[in-house]
């Protein structure tokens, strides 16, 4: 646990200094922030963030909530309980393998036909019985244009 | 175990569909026995309340059927409206592009 944040890292390394939040924003993200240190449960925590925001910014246009540094911010506290409490988990290359099939090529068969790889050895990729060589991934993502990126990992964000 | 960009996909999909929405601040414990294999599951639900527009509901439960379902590999949703109780059977063929 960091205290005397100046600067937030959320689980998908987006940063937010805190310093140059607006003043209500940081003084709601203290607030968020003390509760979460209490360690309350994934359930109750989602549900206290997003009903204290709807109120405190409750001038703000309901399309523009989701843009707010202080919302990002919250919704990764969110996920890290849920993650913390083994209620979700954390991401592997295989989720973000099955977004890309997902939003690009709409079926596994196209996929598979595009990048040239058998369909049943992806199915049991994505549901974790077999693993893709760093090699062959690589090759994948390729042929898919995509490229792999390596991060220096940070300390949890709060 | 879903992963949590899971859960941040469908909050945002439901702020972007319906502007939004209320979590309930506790897990449901239950339990239901499978339509297909007949055996019981347990199981803990989170519960999502939105107040739309009666001329809304289609778009809901068609949101309900081909995207949530198949997001959390459910194969039916609950799904109540004033009072009213229905299960949303997700589409499955949508179930496998999500793992």
């Amino acid at each position: 646990m960091t205290t005397n944040l100046t600067k937030y890292e959320t689980l998908e390394h987006q940063t937010f200094d805190l310093g140059k939040l607006p003043a209500k924003q940081k003084k709601f993200f203290e607030e968020i922030k003390t509760f979460f240190e209490k360690n309350p449960s994934w359930c109750e925590f989602g549900s206290f963030w997003f009903n204290q925001l709807s109120s405190v910014f409750k001038n703000v246009k309901k399309e523009d909530i989701p843009d707010l540094p202080v919302f990002k911010i919250c919704q990764d506290m969110e996920s890290r309980l849920g993650v913390k409490q083994r209620y979700a988990r954390l991401t592997d290359y295989r989720d973000i393998l099955a977004k890309i099939i997902s939003e690009v090529y709409k079926s596994r068969y196209l996929f598979c036909k595009e990048v040239g790889i058998d369909e049943a050895f992806l199915s049991n990729v994505l549901k974790k019985k077999k693993h893709f060589s760093t090699k062959k991934l690589q090759e994948i993502l390729d042929k898919a244009g995509y490229d792999l990126e390596i991060k220096k990992r940070h300390a949890f964000g709060v | 175990m879903h992963p949590y960009t899971r859960w941040k996909f469908f909050d945002a999909k439901l702020l972007s569909l319906f502007g939004f929405y209320t979590k309930a601040p506790n897990f449901y414990d239950g339990a239901y026995t499978d339509p297909y294999t007949k055996k019981p599951v347990p199981d803990k639900s989170k519960m999502y309340i939105l107040a739309v527009e009666r001329k809304d509901l289609p778009t809901l439960k068609k949101f309900i059927k081909g995207v949530v379902g198949p997001l959390f590999r459910q194969k039916c949703i609950y799904f109540e409206v004033k009072g009213n109780v229905e299960l949303v059977y997700s589409d499955r063929e949508k179930i496998v592009l999500f793992p």
